[in-house]
């Protein structure tokens, strides 16, 4: 990934703090059906909504696309070639995960799947790239040292 | 490929963080090269040959499997 494409290593605190108020606003709305009164729009049966979901929903998006994208603090050739490598591995798995549910879920099930699939190549991306570039390292033989 | 950069670093007594620092990578790239998990760019590994004052044949040697499709 270019390096001009990708935000500097010190967006990644911001990204998660909007990331946390992002998914607690979702879940509000989702469970407690709560709604901002200023994110009232139209006043006919037709256009009469409520956006505080949309700026939930946006928020996430925005937020993981934002992790995704965040340089890691030394952005070398094996970072990126980790890069690359988890982005293949997400795309991957969300299709096969796609794929199943494809032949399992039907109706509106599927269509609150393919909800939570807007976000799942992100989030499967960031799950892998971290392992790989921070977590398993330490528990192979050799492991990091200082 | 193999790779002699473990020994070749303690033997020029640096730490693996001494190292990334002077080849200006991470700290992880070091020890997934050493574990051979990662085959070096021709840039890195002629940044680490001069960093070791060794030639770069003495860090990274072909071997069969290489040769192969």
């Amino acid at each position: 990934m270019k390096h001009q494409l990708m935000l500097p290593a010190g967006m990644k605190i911001p990204a998660l703090l909007l990331f946390a108020a992002s998914v607690a606003l979702f879940l509000m709305v989702d469970k407690a059906n709560f709604e901002f009164a200023w994110l009232h729009v139209g006043s006919d049966a037709f256009s009469n909504n409520n956006l505080t979901d949309e700026l939930a929903l946006s928020g996430v998006i925005l937020s993981l696309l934002g992790l995704c994208c965040c340089r890691e603090r030394i952005e070398d050739e094996y970072v990126r070639s980790i890069r690359l490598q988890s982005w293949l591995i997400a795309i991957l798995v969300n299709y096969a995960l796609l794929m199943i549910m494809v032949w399992t879920q039907f109706g509106l099930a599927f269509l609150g799947i393919l909800f939570y699939n807007v976000l799942t190549p992100m989030l499967i991306y960031l799950l892998v790239f971290y392992l790989r570039l921070h977590v398993l390292p330490r528990f192979s033989k050799s492991g990091i040292r200082a | 490929m193999k790779t002699r950069l473990r020994s070749s670093r303690t033997a020029a007594e640096l730490t693996q963080s001494e190292l990334a620092e002077k080849a200006g990578v991470s700290r992880q790239t070091i020890h997934a090269i050493e574990s051979g998990k990662y085959v070096p760019s021709t840039v890195l590994a002629l940044k680490f040959a001069a960093i070791l004052q060794l030639e770069i044949s003495a860090l990274f040697e072909l071997e069969e499997g290489d040769w192969g499709n």
